[in-house]
């Protein structure tokens, strides 16, 4: 689900930097999609892109790519003002996504 | 790496704002492991405060674009009404999606951008480039000063020799006959390398203040 051989040189081949992360993650990816969940259904734009924007972010540290790029299109349809199917199809990928980088990263640390 | 350069980055005090924790923090401990001092903002108004109040207590800012209360971009701005980009280097964090931001970013004076995920090797090596040249500077500065200073004493010598002239004319010609008006004239000269004398201790307890010159040259002058 993610590539650990970038992972690990991202964060210095040091474990506990990881499992920090993780933890953090664990903590701030609820939020965030929580948030992104609500601009979908108020259609606000300029918060979709922003909170995509954000998961995308945390997904990034992990090298989780294929999660990283559902990220990605929500933040362009956000920017480019597009809700559609496609768009409630690709959160959806993306929020059953996140626990299972959640339970991957975990398991990676034990 | 050299001493100088560990001496630099460890004295040297670097703010992140980024209001992504976990990119933040990462950064944050990947920089301390290389000998930096950081701190982490999650938001950008304490620094803004601190901008606002020309309190500044960091040597360099990393600075994240795309954050909710206010975008890096806004707040790039808002540091360079007050500080140009050596008094504070500013390196915009970004993703690599958003050319145009980094575009106008540089633009704006940011000095320098990096990409999202972080790479920590080219983060050190753009984060001592700026330290570098913010330090190089700071000494060109020192020496400019040191050559001004050295003009304004050539000016002042001549200075006090023209009124010094005046005052010993003066005199030695009341030495034969008293002249109330040449010991007046005589008076007035060293009243003139008085305040000269004035002038020249204040330049050696380095009262001097850089001042605008042009839009693009410094010079010093007296308080």
């Amino acid at each position: 689900m993610f590539d650990e051989k970038q992972l690990l040189n991202h964060f210095d081949e040091d474990m506990e930097m990881v499992q920090d992360l993780v933890e953090i993650f664990s903590e701030s990816y609820p939020e965030s999609i929580q948030a992104l969940k609500e601009a979908l259904e108020a259609s606000n734009y300029k918060d979709i892109e922003l909170h995509a924007h954000t998961v995308k972010g945390m997904i990034g540290n992990f090298f989780a790519n294929e999660l990283k790029e559902i990220a990605y299109k929500l933040e362009q349809m956000g920017r480019d003002e597009v809700l559609n199917d496609d768009t409630k199809a690709q959160f959806s990928l993306l929020s059953e996504g996140l626990p299972r980088l959640e339970q991957a990263l975990k398991d990676f640390c034990e | 790496m050299s001493e100088n350069v560990k001496q630099l980055q460890s004295e040297s005090k670097i703010l992140i704002i980024d209001d992504d924790k976990m990119n933040g923090e990462l950064t944050r401990k990947k920089l301390e492991r290389r000998g930096f001092t950081v701190e982490l903002h999650l938001s950008a108004m304490d620094f803004l405060q601190q901008v606002e109040d020309s309190k500044l207590v960091f040597d360099l800012v990393l600075l994240d674009i795309m954050m909710p209360d206010i975008s890096g971009l806004e707040v790039l701005n808002q540091v360079r009404k007050k500080y140009n980009s050596f008094d504070l280097p500013i390196i915009l964090v970004t993703s690599k999606d958003e050319a145009d931001d980094i575009v106008v970013g540089l633009k704006e004076g940011a000095n320098d951008y990096i990409t999202k995920p972080v790479n920590i090797d080219i983060a050190s090596a753009r984060i001592n480039t700026q330290l570098k040249i913010k330090e190089l500077l700071s000494d060109s500065l020192h020496s400019k000063q040191i050559s001004t200073i050295n003009t304004m004493v050539t000016t002042l010598n001549h200075e006090i020799n023209n009124p010094l002239a005046i005052a010993i004319g003066n005199l030695t010609i009341s030495k034969e006959k008293i002249d109330h008006i040449r010991i007046e004239k005589a008076l007035k000269a060293l009243e003139r390398i008085t305040q000269i004398v004035k002038k020249i201790e204040a330049i050696s307890q380095g009262d001097m203040e850089e001042v605008a010159y042009s839009t693009n040259v410094n010079m010093y002058k007296l308080k």
